[in-house]
């Protein structure tokens, strides 16, 4: 049993780099979103509704919101990709059942998909700052700092993980990818929402603030935040002990049940 | 068994309280092609898939190509080659990518995965479709290149589950081309198909498999002749509602000359030496619309074994 479902580094790869070709082949779609997406949101949230709001948590609003969407478009790269698309290869296109049939294993086909839900947080992180960077060179007004630009791709990497593993869980239960919605509208959405992204969550009553802290997007978006601003990261080990703690349990659990899904 | 392609002894498959294969015990010699027939839910799928190593075995023992299904499983899976039921084709990917993907999964650089992806596309040919994308290619087509990705790792042992449903004839003898090929250079297949004709043509020896456990084994000829003879002929009826009567007293006289025989909607199928006699005594019967003599086929084999029953 153990070797059916043991893990090699090579067949990683070699699973990780056919969805890679797949996004390398669609990249012009691929690259839109998370460079366009972003501008959108300064601009109407930043610069517009921000006209009318002095400041927000001690900065501009426009300066509020810019590592808000950075988290933000951290845990949608690697949620969607773990749950619909991930769904998809599973059940539609039975991508896994062509792998599993090769000396690559199943375990093998799971980490991958993590590692690339994870890689899709990264270039998501990446390219946004890079249009973040650029909006603000723009208007010359810094709206992260340079060294928390450089952060960002990095910190992608455990933030993604978490999100991936969240999202495998789901994957290894739904019983229909129409399903994906349930989770999508009561805890994604409300959480994209109200993890402190758009408002701090000083504005709330203290037992929402107790429950906000236990969202992982919270805790993702202190640590954009933090990296914005050029703060100092000693604040942030709460936060970083939390998303360490939830990427081990998630991405553990996820694979666990994943393949007691498909290993039959 | 030191040179048998697969060996398993009392196998077992359970799923929770679902007993999919059922102490099982099968020796398949290499350079042979076995058939593996049922019908559905009899379990052929399930060994399939704890042969290629993907799904684990409950019970006993399972040695592929020599090594242990558990041990093993990523070295049996390198020498094996599968063709699935299913469609499963990359639609991302064009004819040729997909090959070049697969290769990857087998260690196969790409320089040789390129060379090796040519040859097979000519082989199965789909040269000319190799930039096409998947969505583009018929059925067959599919089904071709599904067989030719099988191959990219020149295996020992080829696994094929049901390879031919749905396809047209000439499809369907390429598929049998690629099989026939592949075992005159001294290698192995094991196929699953619910077509007889086919396992007729195809395999040296095969297995009729029903609950999970295999009923009766042999050279398909062989087994033909041993269980119900080489001659069969059919007494029809096809106004059956009326000329109920006829096909009563044709059952009556089999039961008592002690002749087998199978009865179905419209007619008696009668196997074995004394037909003649049966035949003589009817043939003046106006009742009857035809009396058809013919060979004894896998078919009747295999309805005499299983039944007439639908199983979905």
């Amino acid at each position: 049993m153990q070797e059916v479902q043991g893990i090699s580094p090579q067949m990683v790869y070699a699973v990780w780099r056919r969805h890679a070709d797949v996004w390398v082949r669609t990249w012009r779609t691929n690259l839109l979103p998370p460079l366009v997406e972003p501008i959108l949101y300064l601009l109407g949230f930043g610069f517009g509704v921000g006209a009318y709001i002095n400041e927000m948590g001690g900065v501009s609003y426009v300066e509020y919101i810019a590592p808000s969407i950075l988290a933000i478009s951290m845990m949608f790269g690697a949620f969607f990709e773990a749950t619909y698309s991930a769904f998809v290869r599973m059940y539609y296109q039975k991508t896994w059942q062509a792998i599993a049939a090769t000396p690559a294993s199943a375990s093998d086909v799971l980490v991958a998909e993590l590692l690339w839900a994870t890689t899709k947080s990264v270039t998501n992180a990446t390219l946004m700052t890079t249009a973040i960077l650029s909006v603000g060179y723009i208007v010359n007004q810094p709206l992260i700092s340079m060294q928390g630009a450089i952060l960002m791709p990095i910190v992608a990497i455990p933030i993604g993980l978490m999100f991936a593993g969240m999202g495998l869980i789901l994957t290894s239960y739904t019983p229909s990818i129409d399903w994906f919605n349930i989770p999508f509208f009561l805890f994604v959405n409300p959480m994209f929402i109200l993890a402190g992204t758009f408002f701090p969550l000083s504005e709330f009553p203290p037992v929402a603030q107790n429950i906000a802290m236990c969202l992982p997007l919270t805790h993702a978006a202190i640590v954009t935040r933090t990296l914005a601003y050029g703060d100092g990261i000693e604040n942030l080990i709460f936060s970083i002990t939390y998303i360490t703690i939830m990427t081990v349990v998630m991405t553990y659990l996820g694979v666990k049940l994943c393949l007691r899904r498909i290993v039959t | 068994m030191k040179n048998g392609a697969i060996s398993a002894k009392s196998l077992t498959k359970n799923y929770g309280e679902f007993c999919a294969v059922n102490n099982v015990s099968l020796e398949i010699p290499k350079g042979i092609c076995f058939g593996l027939l049922g019908p559905n839910g009899a379990g052929k799928t399930t060994m399939i898939q704890m042969i290629q190593a993907s799904s684990p075995i409950t019970n006993g023992k399972l040695e592929v190509l020599g090594m242990d299904t558990i041990s093993d499983s990523r070295e049996i899976r390198k020498k094996i080659g599968v063709i699935p039921q299913e469609d499963n084709l990359d639609p991302d990917f064009s004819v040729r990518y997909n090959l070049l993907v697969y290769a990857r999964y087998f260690g196969i650089g790409l320089d040789e995965a390129k060379e090796k992806a040519e040859e097979l596309l000519k082989k199965v040919e789909l040269t000319d479709k190799a930039d096409q994308e998947i969505n583009n290619l018929s059925g067959g087509m599919k089904r071709r290149l599904i067989v030719a990705r099988g191959m990219i790792n020149e295996p020992e042992l080829l696994i094929l589950d049901e390879p031919t449903t749905g396809l047209d004839p000439q499809a369907r003898h390429s598929v049998w081309d690629q099989i026939r090929i592949f075992k005159n250079e001294g290698k192995t297949v094991l196929l699953t198909t619910h077509y007889m004709d086919e396992a007729e043509i195809l395999c040296d020896e095969l297995a009729i498999m029903d609950s999970g456990r295999i009923l009766i084994q042999g050279n398909p000829k062989e087994l033909i002749k041993k269980t119900i003879g080489d001659n069969a002929a059919e007494l029809v009826a096809l106004s059956f509602g009326k000329d109920e009567e006829t096909l009563n007293l044709v059952e009556k006289k089999c039961k008592l000359m002690k002749v087998s025989f199978s009865r179905v909607t419209d007619r008696i199928i009668l196997y074995g030496k004394e037909i003649e006699n049966i035949i003589s005594e009817f043939k003046d019967e106006g009742n009857l619309t035809d009396i058809i003599r013919r060979r004894a086929t896998l078919e009747d084999v295999f309805l005499n074994l299983t039944g007439r029953q639908l199983r979905d």
